[in-house]
């Protein structure tokens, strides 16, 4: 109790000390930050899965043993040898005819739907059937579509001992202007179709889906159909497989290499900072690793390559590190470094700029775990000279085709079964994460430390600011005037965040009612909900941080009479000065009383959302809104006081950059930007004005 | 020998019971056009209420009922779905009435006799808790875990006697007609269902559910039954079914039998069955479905007997001619004709003769030529699903004109079930259902009851619900609609109850296509949002998302409806079964066999699950509650830094703000001492939310407050309570 006692007066004479040398503390603290969001390739960890049930290396593949390659290649030799350009129905339907005695009994369903519409249907879907059994229905003649329409085609393999209640989905894009490719993708999609009808394993209803990407991208249709799929349209005429849980994009492209070389690409990305749970990343990327012949998966951590400069920059430091005079590591070590770097860089990038890398974003945004996949073979490149039979009946050719069939049927059997052995949603791991290499990943944990130090630097900056200000505002020294000044400045923040927290929920909302939804007495609750705690949230915060920082900077003066408790610390006047305070300091008093009340709304209300798991949404939110308004000019300064508060302003950048990549790695949704946008306005433009 | 006395010592015993218990044996069997095998095994027996000694009735059954009094009783343990293809094709053939779909899982379905018992909430836990033993599953949990609601109408469908399940419905509606509008409250209560996704069929329970038959599995029909096979077919579900009959009248006693049905329906898959093709020759029919043929009859049973579907004169003459030289067949088997056709009667006490050898058997190619006899109507089925336009011409196979008759009436409904979802804490919950015209004669209209149950975990809108037929919303005074009941209360089971009047049309034509048109869509639509559910009353696998109920449909067609027109059946079927086994070629009274009774009086109610049986999973917005300890911590640290800071704000006056480095003012344990008096308040409140938010917690306190308040009675509910 004694050492306790000792250790606590220790601390709290840490505080004034800290106090007086706020502003070295402040740069200290920036370069921490600077220095740690630098570091984070070494706290990296490996990719490893959390979720054991997965299973992930516990079967062999078994596409050989069922007769699916042997069917595959014959389909995609049959195709090719026909030799006559298809149109993105009739190669799935040829193809499924080709492979008829293995798929028995696949109805495909067309859903058609117009591009130019963003996405939602443009007529209603038609159904068709193919296959052997079934004589062959030409579901593409009479199409009463215009010419760049887009389409799909799926069809659902039940499972003969599941409920049905949940499913699993197979993308895979067909452009019918790169030939090779799509005959190899559409042949091994209705192999592998057969292959699942076969296996005795399946117990979740398995979705194959195959986009036309001729005129529309795959991410268009792929948000199409699921709008179709959750839609209440067409009950009956659509097949269903239940809530998907998994969905796996099986892109085959040319290889990309001059000596055609094959490889694998895998894109997570997905729209406004979602990402896939990091088990469904690196179950796709080991089973490549233990079944398949291709080299290691690679990231695609960017749609667009990095700055050359930032590549400069990156071999820069790594010679630095392992040059001479540093010598920090071996130059392999460097090197890596940097590249770590610079991928980490470039998929925070992406996350902060909420653009997806693949089709595999209409999934994630409706809580669907995906990825793309994307496998690039040289039997899947258009021959270049001499007619494409003769290509195809080259024994190089059958070799190269054989490879590819083999490896995308083995990926997609493997990371299917996976999904099958899974009863429910992707949830030990993780959906926060920077991937630094494709095998090694940063977690939430280590990634926050960077933005926490900059806020931390601003928070002291800012007590350093109003310490500054009020030295500098002779006027101010009067406790009573500084009291009302402040109260009457917070008590403005108050009315001002509640206006626009409450503009910002009306604007959420009044998307939902021009969209024509009924909101119904739920979201009437919701929406007070909504405005309730944000004006709580704001009065909070405009008279509860005043008492903070009164709180961390008695020297300098509080809002609440701390003024009195001079430097030179005469003790014959504490009680004097307490007195003062409650007689002068009027405002201080109720303000600190409304800050109970209202700290312990926002307490509770708080709580409740923290229960109901939204505690990403209300971090990004806090991060946001509370550091805003302590930035928040502070009624009528006197002259002399720009300095200062242009070094706020100044903060305010790393404070939104802070915000902005907490916000988006944090997996936050876009309905924030409305709640968002008004403070950001209404401070700006009080900043504005006031300097 | 030992092994002989004991059976002749059994026999004697049984035979000595029949005065108060008949018991009989039957199995359906119909051969699918994939392939595949529809089994149905109906053990039936009763016994009198007031029976001293209950003969083949299992006692400890027979107890639990008396002692809870129960009227009438439905439980299935199911495992897999029934493609609604196959139910089709099995609707258009004389077995339509023998088997009906069932959920995956367990379902549970209650009636107590009115004024049995003033908690039915405790009659029920104590019946769970016994059947839980009986069958060795987990029925217990069922007031926990199960979706468990009291409808206002009874859905007991089959296999009890027609006139009750047809009645029910109707009843429903005539007692509902002033309640058209949305309701507040349940039914009378007397009736729990429940259904719980969780507990699927397993090994254990066929052992303890046989062992509830007088012969076990040594003897008889349930001899066939073999773990392993049943494990691997794609669709099983067993089930008990019980109800108490009314007595006679001028007896003393109002009940006069408990009447019991044990019942079990098997999928046999495509690959076995062609695997037992192959040894068509050296097996017989039995034998080539189940692995081995029957041991004997049960010296229990009054009448052993198995059914064969499809079968028309021609096919079986065939089939006679040729296996002529086969002693005994032609005798033990009889052609019977029933409303949906003509099915083929096979009594086999004369094929486990222990005198006879070597024993006859029935060949494999009788019911394979069957299939192949009523493939020709249930054809055009095979592999045809919905959204098929080319299902009639797709297995090369004409229609037979009286069985294309028979299509356009026998068509099951069906029904889907779709949760759209509007975000992650609201959706809608939509229920298609059809029914094919043509079980909608001009005559009189069908009635349709929907049912559908929402989990407590999703609160319903009650005023979102919405109906439509045909497109064409049905308001509360359409004619269409004979009533509807929304029961949507917090923290209990929603359910939503519709009974509509399907308007009558005009004949569809035989051979309508059932993809083209002819079908008439009733929709469902109902908003819900999700709830506020605790870490206490998470789901074992919360992360999976709540499931779903299946919805029900009930079709029943307007001579269901005529109660006094199937009361005769009813009244049949309660006859104790008293016929006796006269060995070969025996006459099939109504009396002996409960399931031919059944067949012969089918009215063609159907009911109906969504999605083949399956529920809908809704996910909800939660916590990894399968990662405790990493959600415990980060949750705490938040609230934990959230609380001590502004704990701290709130509780610190402004004087100890500026006294912060100083030791002035009040003394150290004024200072404490005021502070405590500070906090208790924050204290009370953060106490009353937790007291509030939690359940278990308010129990615990209720209960501590039980001690001190010995006149605090009504402990706090659970949620999902009835």
């Amino acid at each position: 109790m004694i050492r306790w006692l000792a250790l606590h007066r220790r601390i709290r004479g840490l505080i004034p000390a800290i106090v007086r040398n706020l502003q070295g503390c402040v740069w200290a603290v920036l370069v921490l930050a600077v220095a740690a969001i630098l570091l984070l390739p070494l706290s990296a960890n490996k990719c490893y899965l959390d979720e054991k049930a997965l299973l992930v290396g516990g079967a062999q593949p078994s596409v050989s043993q069922t007769g699916c390659l042997d069917v595959c290649l014959t389909v995609h030799r049959q195709l090719l040898a026909a030799g006559t350009p298809r149109d993105f129905v009739s190669l799935v339907q040829d193809a499924a005819h080709a492979a008829a005695p293995f798929t028995a009994k696949l109805a495909f369903h067309q859903h058609a739907f117009s591009a130019s519409l963003g996405g939602p249907l443009a007529r209603s879907s038609s159904s068709s059937r193919s296959g052997s059994s079934f004589g062959g229905n030409s579901s593409s003649s009479g199409d009463p579509l215009a010419a760049g329409a887009c389409r799909t085609l799926h069809t659902v393999v039940r499972s003969r001992r599941g409920e049905g209640s949940e499913g699993y989905l197979l993308l895979i894009p067909l452009n019918s202007s790169a030939p090779a490719a799509a005959t190899l993708a559409a042949a091994a999609g209705v192999a592998l179709a057969g292959h699942l009808q076969r296996s005795s394993w399946l117990a979740k209803d398995a979705v194959l889906l195959f986009a036309d990407t001729a005129s529309c991208t795959a991410e268009e249709s792929a948000e199409a159909w699921m709008l179709a799929y959750s839609g209440p349209q067409h009950l009956f005429g659509f097949p269903r497989a239940g809530l998907l849980q998994q969905a796996l994009v099986l892109e085959v492209a040319a290889a990309a290499a001059a000596d055609g070389a094959s490889s694998a690409e895998l894109s997570v990305h997905g729209r406004g900072g979602l990402l896939p749970n990091l088990d469904l990343y690196f179950l796709v990327k080991r089973t490549l690793e233990l079944h398949t012949s291709l080299p290691p998966v690679s990231l695609r951590a960017a749609t667009a390559p990095p700055p050359r400069a930032a590549t400069l920059a990156a071999a820069a430091l790594a010679s630095l590190a392992s040059s001479p005079p540093l010598r920090l590591a071996p130059a392999a070590a460097a090197q890596r470094y940097a590249s770590e770097l610079l991928t980490a860089a470039a998929f925070a990038g992406q996350l902060a700029a909420g653009e997806a890398t693949g089709a595999h974003a209409a999934f994630l945004s409706r809580q669907v775990d995906a990825a793309t996949l994307v496998l690039r073979f040289a039997a899947a490149a258009e021959p270049g000279g001499g007619s494409r039979q003769a290509a195809s009946s080259s024994v190089k050719a059958k070799q190269r085709a054989q490879l590819a069939a083999s490896s995308t049927l083995t990926a997609a059997e493997l990371v299917l079964r996976t999904f099958n052995n899974l009863q429910e949603r992707l949830h030990h791991s993780t959906s926060l994460y920077v991937l630094v290499s494709p095998a090694r990943f940063v977690g939430v944990a280590a990634y926050l430390a960077p933005p926490a130090c900059l806020l931390l630097a601003a928070a002291l900056q800012l007590i350093e600011a109003r310490r500054a200000t009020h030295a500098a505002a002779p006027g101010m020294a009067d406790p009573s005037l500084r009291a009302a000044t402040w109260k009457a400045a917070w008590l403005q923040v108050a009315a001002a965040h509640a206006l626009a927290s409450a503009a910002g929920a009306v604007t959420q909302w009044a998307g939902f009612w021009l969209a024509g939804t009924r909101p119904g007495k739920a979201a009437a609750a919701l929406l007070l909900q909504q405005l309730l705690w944000p004006a709580a949230a704001g009065v909070a915060a405009a008279v509860g941080l005043p008492a903070a920082m009164a709180a961390l900077q008695p020297d300098s003066g509080g809002d609440s009479g701390g003024d009195e408790q001079n430097s030179e610390g005469a003790q014959s006047s504490s009680k004097g000065s307490s007195k003062s305070s409650r007689q002068d300091g009027t405002g201080a008093i109720p303000v600190q009383r409304c800050t109970r009340v209202a700290g312990l709304a926002v307490v509770l209300l708080q709580g409740t959302r923290l229960l109901l798991n939204q505690w990403a949404r209300c971090l990004a939110l806090l991060l946001w809104v509370l550091p805003l308004y302590t930035l928040w000019p502070a009624g009528s300064c006197p002259a002399g006081t720009r300095g200062p508060r242009l070094r706020s302003g100044l903060l305010l950048l790393p404070l939104l950059a802070a915000g902005a990549l907490l916000w988006r790695v944090g997996g936050t949704a876009p309905w924030l930007v409305p709640l968002v946008l008004p403070h950001l306005l209404l401070f700006g433009s009080a900043l504005l004005s006031g300097a | 020998m030992q092994h002989s006395f004991c059976w002749l010592v059994l026999a004697a015993l049984l035979s000595s019971a029949t005065s108060t218990a008949a018991y009989t044996e039957e199995l359906a069997l119909h051969a699918l056009s994939d392939g595949s095998v529809l089994a149905h095994f109906e053990f039936s027996t009763a016994v009198p209420w007031q029976a001293v000694h209950v003969g083949t009735f299992p006692a400890v059954l027979l107890d639990v009922v008396r002692r809870h009094r129960v009227q009438q009783l439905e439980l299935s343990l199911t495992q897999g779905r029934w493609a609604w293809e196959q139910q089709r094709e099995v609707a258009v053939g004389p077995l339509r009435a023998a088997a009906g779909p069932r959920p995956p899982g367990l379902q549970l379905k209650v009636s107590f006799e009115e004024g049995a018992a003033q908690d039915i909430q405790a009659a029920y836990a104590a019946l769970t808790q016994a059947l839980g033993g009986l069958l060795c599953a987990g029925v217990a949990t069922v007031p926990r875990l199960a979706v468990m609601a009291a409808p206002a109408v009874g859905w007991f469908a089959q296999p009890q006697p027609v006139s009750t399940a047809a009645a029910q419905p109707a009843a429903g509606a005539a007692s509902h007609s002033n309640d058209s509008g949305s309701g507040s409250s349940g039914g009378t209560g007397r009736q729990v269902y429940a259904w719980l996704a969780q507990e699927s069929l397993c090994t254990e329970n066929v052992a303890a559910w046989r062992r509830l038959l007088p012969c076990r599995h040594h003897a008889g029909l349930a001899a066939l039954l073999h773990p392993v096979q049943l494990a691997a077919a794609p669709y099983h579900s067993l089930g008990l079914y019980l109800w108490v009959t009314p007595a006679a009248f001028g007896t003393s006693s109002s009940k006069g039998a408990v009447e019991l049905r044990q019942v079990l329906t098997v999928v046999l898959p495509v690959q076995q069955q062609q695997q037992q093709q192959q040894v068509e020759g050296q097996a017989g029919l039995l034998a080539s479905l189940f692995g081995s043929g029957l041991p004997g009859t049960c010296p229990a049973a009054g009448n052993t007997t198995v059914y064969l579907a499809g079968t028309d004169s021609t096919a079986f003459s065939a089939e006679a001619n040729r296996t002529g030289s086969q002693a005994g067949i032609p005798g033990a088997c009889k052609r019977l004709a029933v409303p949906s056709g003509t099915l083929l009667a096979c009594d086999v006490a004369p094929l486990t003769l222990p005198s006879s050898e070597p024993r006859p058997q029935l060949p494999l190619s009788l019911l394979l030529l069957n299939s192949s006899g009523s493939g020709s109507s249930s054809g055009s089925g095979s592999g045809c699903s919905s959204g098929n336009s080319s299902c009639n011409g797709g297995a090369g196979s004409s229609v037979s004109e009286p069985l294309a008759k028979q299509w356009t009436s026998l068509v099951p409904p069906k029904v889907v079930q779709h949760v759209v979802q509007g975000g992650s804490t609201w959706g809608t919950l939509v229920v298609g259902t059809r029914v094919w015209a043509g079980a909608a004669p001009a005559a009189a209209p069908s009635l349709l009851h929907l049912m559908q149950l929402v989990p407590w975990q999703l609160l319903v809108d009650s005023s979102s619900v919405q109906l439509r037929l045909n497109g064409e919303v049905l308001q509360q005074h359409s004619p269409e609609l004979a009533w509807q009941l929304v029961d949507a209360r917090p923290d209990r089971t929603a359910v939503v109850e519709a009974l509509l009047r399907l308007p009558t049309a005009a004949p569809v034509p035989a051979a309508a296509d059932l993809d083209a048109g002819g079908w008439l869509e009733v929709q469902l639509a109902v908003s819900y949002h999700t709830a506020f559910v605790p870490v206490s009353d998470q789901a074992p696998d919360a992360s999976r998302g709540v499931e779903l109920p299946p919805a029900i449909a009930t079709l029943l067609p307007p001579a269901c409806a005529n109660v006094s027109s199937t009361t005769r059946g009813s009244g049949n079927s309660s006859s104790h079964g008293s016929g006796s086994n006269d060995g070969g070629g025996a006459e099939y009274t109504a009396a002996a066999a409960p399931l031919l009774l059944r067949l012969q009086s089918s009215c063609g109610a159907w009911q109906q699950y969504s999605s083949s049986g399956g529920g809908t999973l809704v996910p909800l917005p939660l916590p990894d509650f399968s990662m405790t300890f990493n959600v415990v911590c980060f949750t705490s640290a938040l609230l934990a830094v959230l609380l001590g800071g502004v704990a701290n704000l709130v509780l610190r006056s402004p004087e100890e703000f500026a006294d912060t480095h100083l030791t002035g003012g009040l003394s150290f344990w004024q200072k404490k001492k005021k502070r405590l008096l500070l906090f208790l308040p924050v204290l009370l409140v953060t106490l009353g939310l937790i007291v509030y938010l939690d359940k278990d917690m308010q129990r615990w306190v209720l209960s501590m407050l039980h001690v001190v308040l010995p006149h605090l009675r009504q402990g706090p509910e659970q949620h999902g309570e009835l």
